[in-house]
Formats: C-alpha cells, sequence, structure tokens
C-alpha cells in the first residue's frame, strides 16, 4: 500500500513539474517578459528590454544608460537581454506570436512585418509632430507602415571603405574615387598567397554595387517590394562587376578562403586585406580588437550610373526602438525611449557602437576629431533606405544565395540575378 | 464495479499518461499540421490564416526545382548512410556478440557518442573538418592537398554522413547485440559441431536469426535519416548553396525563415507520404516468410 501511495505521489509531483514547465510564469509570479506589475500605487514597474548586440561591450554600455535612467525614473525598472543575432527573426517571432514580447524592443529592417502583424504599439499618441520634424522626411517615411508610426529612430548606420594606410603608402595609392580606380588599387594591393586589395564583399554590398550601376533593388522605382528590380542591365553590370573581382581579377578571397567572416575581420587586422568595405559600426569592432592598426576611410568609389545620387550607394539602415502591443506599461516603455533617444543620452551608446543619430542635429558634436568618423559622417546625408519589407529576411536569404552561386562560377551574374527575382517572386 | 471493468480501468490507467503525451505532442500536432496545409498566414499572426485549398500543394509542385535539391540531397544521405551505418553497426555487434570483460569495455566506448549530445558532437566535427583544421594540417604532413568539406555540396554531405554515423550508428549495435544474445546457444554449439566456418556461421544462422532486428534498424535509419535536421543545422548551416539542406531543414527553413507556415506544412504533408512509401517498400522487401 505504501508502494502504491509512493507511486501515486511521484506521478502527481511529475505531472506538476511538466504542467509548470509549460508555463511561462517566472519565480515572481509576472511573466518572464511583458511585465504585469502595478502601474499606480507608488509600485515600481518592471519593463523588458530586448537588443541584439552591435559592440562585444553592449551590455556594459546598457547598463550604464539603465542606472542613470533609473536614477531619474525611480518608479521604473529596466530588465535588458542581449539577445544574439544568430536566430534573430526566430526568436522575436517566437515571442511576439505568443504572449511574452519584451515592451521595449530594438529592431532594424525586419519591423515591417512586425508592425503590419500588429505586434507593435501605434506611436501615434507619443511620437509627437514637433519630434518627428527632428528627423528627416526619409526617415519618417521609411518608418511609416501603412499611414502609422510603430518605431522611434534611434540609430543610423551606413557603409563606408576602411583602408589600411601602411599598404596604401607603401603601393603609392590615391584613394580610388571609380569602379576603374578602385579595381586598379585593389590589383596593387593584390599579393603572394594571403594579402588581398579587397574584402568584405557580403550580401548587403551586394545590393550596393549593383544600386552603384543604377539598379533599384526593387521594381517600380524601389516601391513595389513584391517585385525586385535588379533583373536589369544595371543591376547584371553591377553584379558582374562585383563577381569578377573575385572570379576573374581575384583581388577579393574566394568564398571559401575564410571559413568564418570574424577570420576576414582578423586578415583586415593583419594588414592582409588593403581596403574592407564594411559598415561604420565595424570602427567600434576595431576599436576593441586592433587599437593600432592605423587605416582610414573613404567613401564607396562611384559606379557608372546615370542617377549621380546613386553611383556612391551604400548600405544604410535605420535602428529603432519598439513598443510591444501586449505590453502592459507602454507608458513606462514610452518614458525609456525617449530618455535613449535624446541626444545626450543616445550619444552614450551610439558612439562605443560607432553609429550615427538618425536626428541631424544630434551628429554635430560626435566623434569631433575622428577622421574615419568625420568620412563616414558624409554617407548619412545622402544615405539611401530600402523600402520597408515584410519578406526582408527572406530577400536577404536570395540574394545571399545568388552571391554564393556566381562568385563560386556555378551560374553566371546574370542568371544567378534571375533566378533569384524568380525564387522571390514564387513566395 | 465488476472486477472485470476495474481491471481495465487499471490496465488503461498506465497507458494513460503515455496517451496524454502522444495525443498533445504528437496526433494533435499531426491534425493542425494537415489543417495548416490548407491555409495561408504569418506565425506572426495565427488567428488570421487565410483558407487556399490545395494552392500550397499547387505551388510546390509548380516550383519543384526549388524543393528538389533537398529531396535529392536526402536520397543521397539515405543511400550512404543507410547502408553504411547499419554495416558499421552489425559489424560491431558481431565483433562484441559475446558477454565478456574486454567487450563490457567496447560497450561503453561505442555507447559513449550517443550520450554526447548533437551540438558538442556538431562543433567538434566542425572545427576538425574545417579548411584551417587539425584533418588538413594532418593531410598537408603527408602532402596530401586540404579538402574543402564546407565548399563543396558532395563533401559538405559526407560531413553531415560522417556525424550521423558517429552519432547514431552505434545505438544499431546496441540493438543488434541484444538480438545476437538472444539466440538460443543449441544453434550455434549444433553448426559448431557440423563443422561450419565463421562466415558460414554469421551468413546462414546469426544473420537469418536477427532478421527482424535488422529489419527495425533499416526502417528506424531510414525514417531517421530523411528527417535529419540538427547535425546540418550545425555542421553546414544547409550549405554550401544548400546543397548539404535535407526535406526536414528545408520544412524548417520555408516554415521558421521565410514565415510560410501554409507551404511548410504541405511539404511535411507530402514528405510523410513519401516516407511512408519508403517504409513500406522496405519492410516489404526484408520481410522474411520464414520466421525463426
Amino acid at each position: 500500500m505504501l508502494k502504491k501511495l509512493g507511486l501515486l505521489m511521484l506521478m502527481c509531483v511529475l505531472v506538476t513539474g511538466v504542467i509548470a514547465g509549460c508555463s511561462s510564469k517566472g519565480d515572481d509570479g509576472s511573466s518572464n517578459q511583458a511585465s504585469d506589475g502595478k502601474t499606480d500605487g507608488g509600485k515600481k514597474v518592471k519593463i523588458t528590454f530586448w537588443k541584439a548586440p552591435h559592440i562585444k561591450t553592449e551590455k556594459d554600455v546598457w547598463s550604464t544608460i539603465i542606472k542613470k535612467f533609473e536614477a531619474a525614473h525611480p518608479n521604473i525598472q529596466v530588465e535588458f537581454l542581449e539577445t544574439p543575432w544568430d536566430g534573430w527573426d526566430q526568436k522575436y517571432t517566437a515571442a511576439f506570436a505568443g504572449s511574452s514580447p519584451p515592451d521595449v524592443s530594438y529592431l532594424s529592417e525586419y519591423f515591417v512585418k512586425f508592425a503590419k502583424n500588429g505586434k507593435l504599439a501605434d506611436l501615434g499618441p507619443y511620437f509627437t509632430n514637433e519630434e518627428r520634424t527632428k528627423y528627416s522626411q526619409s526617415v519618417m517615411d521609411y518608418l511609416t507602415v501603412d499611414g502609422k508610426v510603430y518605431t522611434m529612430p534611434f540609430l543610423a548606420g551606413t557603409s563606408v571603405v576602411l583602408y589600411n594606410k601602411d599598404l596604401f603608402e607603401k603601393e603609392n595609392i590615391e584613394i580610388p574615387t571609380t569602379w576603374d580606380e578602385l579595381l586598379e588599387a585593389a590589383k596593387k594591393l593584390t599579393k603572394g598567397p594571403d594579402q588581398w586589395g579587397i574584402g568584405g564583399l557580403d550580401t548587403l554590398n551586394t545590393v550596393a554595387f549593383m544600386g552603384q550601376a543604377g539598379s533599384d533593388l526593387y521594381a517600380g522605382n524601389n516601391k513595389d517590394v513584391s517585385k525586385l528590380g535588379i533583373d536589369s542591365p544595371e543591376g547584371i553590370k553591377g553584379f558582374t562587376y562585383l563577381t569578377e573581382l573575385v572570379t576573374k581579377y581575384k583581388v577579393a578571397p574566394s568564398i571559401d578562403y575564410y571559413s568564418k567572416p570574424e577570420q576576414e575581420n582578423q586578415a583586415f587586422y593583419d594588414g592582409k586585406i588593403g581596403m574592407y568595405f564594411a559598415q561604420v559600426s565595424f570602427t567600434g569592432t576595431i576599436k576593441t580588437n586592433a587599437p593600432n592598426l592605423n587605416y582610414g576611410a573613404f567613401i564607396n568609389p562611384a559606379g557608372p550610373a546615370a542617377d549621380s545620387a546613386k553611383q556612391r550607394e551604400a548600405y544604410a539602415g535605420i535602428g529603432s526602438l519598439a513598443i510591444a502591443e501586449a505590453s502592459k506599461h507602454k507608458d513606462e516603455a514610452w518614458t525609456f525611449i525617449q530618455y535613449v533617444t535624446s541626444p545626450e543620452n543616445a550619444k552614450m551608446y551610439l558612439e562605443p557602437a560607432g553609429f550615427f543619430s538618425p536626428m541631424p542635429e544630434a551628429n554635430a558634436d560626435m566623434y569631433v576629431g575622428d577622421e574615419v568618423m568625420a568620412e563616414a559622417k558624409k554617407t548619412i546625408e545622402g544615405m539611401i533606405l530600402w523600402t520597408p519589407n515584410d519578406k526582408f529576411g527572406k530577400l536577404l536569404d536570395i540574394i545571399k544565395m545568388m552571391r554564393e552561386s556566381a562568385f563560386r562560377g556555378v551560374k553566371s551574374p546574370e542568371d544567378a540575378i534571375k533566378d533569384a527575382v524568380k525564387e522571390y517572386e514564387a513566395q | 464495479m465488476n472486477a472485470r471493468l476495474k481491471s481495465q480501468l487499471i490496465s488503461y490507467s498506465f497507458i494513460l499518461p503515455y496517451m496524454l503525451i502522444a495525443v498533445v505532442f504528437a496526433f494533435l500536432p499531426f491534425l493542425i499540421v494537415i489543417m495548416l496545409s490548407f491555409y495561408q498566414g504569418t506565425l506572426l499572426d495565427l488567428n488570421n490564416l487565410k483558407f487556399v485549398g490545395l494552392d500550397n500543394f499547387k505551388k510546390v509542385f509548380m516550383n519543384a526545382d526549388l524543393y528538389l535539391s533537398a529531396f535529392y540531397n536526402s536520397l543521397f544521405y539515405a543511400i550512404v548512410i543507410i547502408p553504411v551505418g547499419q554495416i558499421t553497426a552489425l559489424t560491431l555487434a558481431l565483433l562484441i556478440r559475446r558477454k565478456s570483460r574486454t567487450n563490457a569495455i567496447f560497450e561503453t566506448v561505442f555507447f559513449s557518442p550517443i550520450i554526447i549530445s548533437m551540438t558538442a558532437a556538431g562543433v567538434i566535427l566542425a572545427y576538425v573538418l574545417d579548411k584551417m583544421g587539425p584533418l588538413n594540417y594532418l593531410l598537408a604532413l603527408f602532402g596530401i592537398p586540404e579538402i574543402n568539406w564546407f565548399g563543396d555540396k558532395i563533401m559538405s554531405k559526407l560531413g553531415v554522413g560522417i556525424l550521423e554515423i558517429w552519432k547514431g550508428a552505434t545505438f544499431y549495435t546496441f540493438i543488434y547485440i541484444a538480438a545476437l544474445r538472444n539466440i538460443p546457444a543449441d544453434y550455434l554449439d549444433a553448426a559448431k559441431i557440423d563443422g561450419v566456418t565463421w562466415w558460414q556461421e554469421i551468413w546462414h544462422i546469426l544473420l537469418p536469426l536477427i532478421k527482424n532486428a535488422i529489419l527495425l534498424g533499416v526502417v528506424m535509419t531510414t525514417i531517421f535519416m530523411f528527417q535529419i535536421y540538427d547535425s546540418i543545422y550545425i555542421l553546414t548551416g544547409g550549405g554550401p548553396l544548400r546543397g548539404s539542406e535535407s526535406i526536414a531543414f528545408l520544412i524548417y527553413r520555408v516554415t521558421l525563415l521565410d514565415d510560410q507556415i501554409g507551404l511548410g506544412a504541405a511539404l511535411s504533408i507530402l514528405f510523410l507520404l513519401f516516407v511512408l512509401l519508403i517504409s513500406f517498400i522496405q519492410m516489404k522487401l526484408l520481410k522474411s516468410e520464414t520466421e525463426y
């Protein structure tokens, strides 16, 4: 009888454990993400904030900012979670699809799909017209989905070409300003088995090169996101030029030369790559990993695009902060967003991370005396933002495959583009 | 309550926990997948799915070239991993079938890959096979050119095969050992008296007697081989150029990365039908008319 009782109790414990495991409640009885504490009655409200890292010291930088914020707002407690980029889309999709999204989240180009599916709070009641005038029209257009604004712009990132000054001096090379000059400089810089003229020709730069030749990413003057605009003579020209840097002229490493992007970064630190196409925020990584590297920056050399505004197209993006529609503390979340996006506080993050503010006035006194960032600042004014697209993740994957198949010589650049367009439009 | 009913209730109560788990985690999701295959929508908003009838299935067949490479890759895995894995498992089982202290040590060694997590095993193998990893370093010492495991479609699939065989083959070794040890000693003694060679013993006595275990092993590994996902995710990410992507990995990509749940569900159903067909054929081919 005792044995039976014991077995029954064991069963109960196991079943209770399974049921408890299925619950999303934390130890304190609150949900583990969007918190359900009380806003009134002087009680401290806890809000959650998720962001993927741009720098190694991400957690420390946010810890400092949050401490200052909490000192100024003693009724709000912010819990920061650094979410890795690897599997980012799935993690955020799962969180927003369920009932436990973060109150505040940092979102890049992916914000559209969350906004379109009603997962983000309309910032209309908070983000006043007066505040909106502080941002350029192109930024506000970019953030507007179906006539509403769901996110608050926080950071602006563009791309430049970083170059190794010692190698340029040794080979007596001038800063290239056109595609032809870029190729010539790259030929001079490519030496022996492991020194390359150019590096960093990634998926995002693939689109930039096609843009420099005059191609739009999307059809209908870049407005119709249901179709791609790269299957054009300009797109083929840009992609062929890029591919030939790798396959014909061999001035950039083949796709398998480095196993991981970190190895390519290391090659630039070690002086094995002369010119490195990179996002401006990469300078923050250089500060940590190669503080003695003697490097400079220049804006992308001009391609043959008929439209002069497109000739030096570079990848540019706006990172913004959003409030979950499911959040029970929208007011407190907005207070936090306002605090961190104000020019004086945003600087605490933007400068160590190597970003600019999307608010032009905030950039005036940033990176004073920094030669590299002065060059990068030039790209902020004319940055070309891609039209928001809720299929952005899929698009990036398709462009990645397109680039890989041409770089490996499996397909001609033209065929690779055609197949990419076909796959995108088959959705 | 009469005694018979009581006895039946007690019997059913024993299988109730399993039935509950099976219903919640297997039957219900299966029905949901069938339902989803007739809808289109996003994971973010499951309340607003749109009924599209057979459109998802039509899409799969109309854009078959986008999905066929995953199908061929899965066939490759099946053709390479199943025979190599099963022959390895059988050979090991035959070598250590007798109970002894030395064989106990081998059993422990062969069991160890099963308890290592796939993630850890994948990370280790990725390091070993890396272009600048220890294997290529060793090959270079003997003047053999480096192997680009992750830059070639065939080599990356072979890499996945190595990981799967290393991790999975010895599991079947234990199934076969159990079957071999269940063979009555009289048969083997009689064979010895008749003067059979070791090969005759294996081919004419041992293998026929464990045929059912082999059938189980082959069918199980076939089903698992078509489902491989984690080893690919960790080792190759499906690349290069989706050249190591299995059908299961394709379903994951379409459903979660591309956020096309209806299409992913339709692919799952077609995949299920295919695996059922293969398993049926295997059972027909391997099923013995003779029962020992």
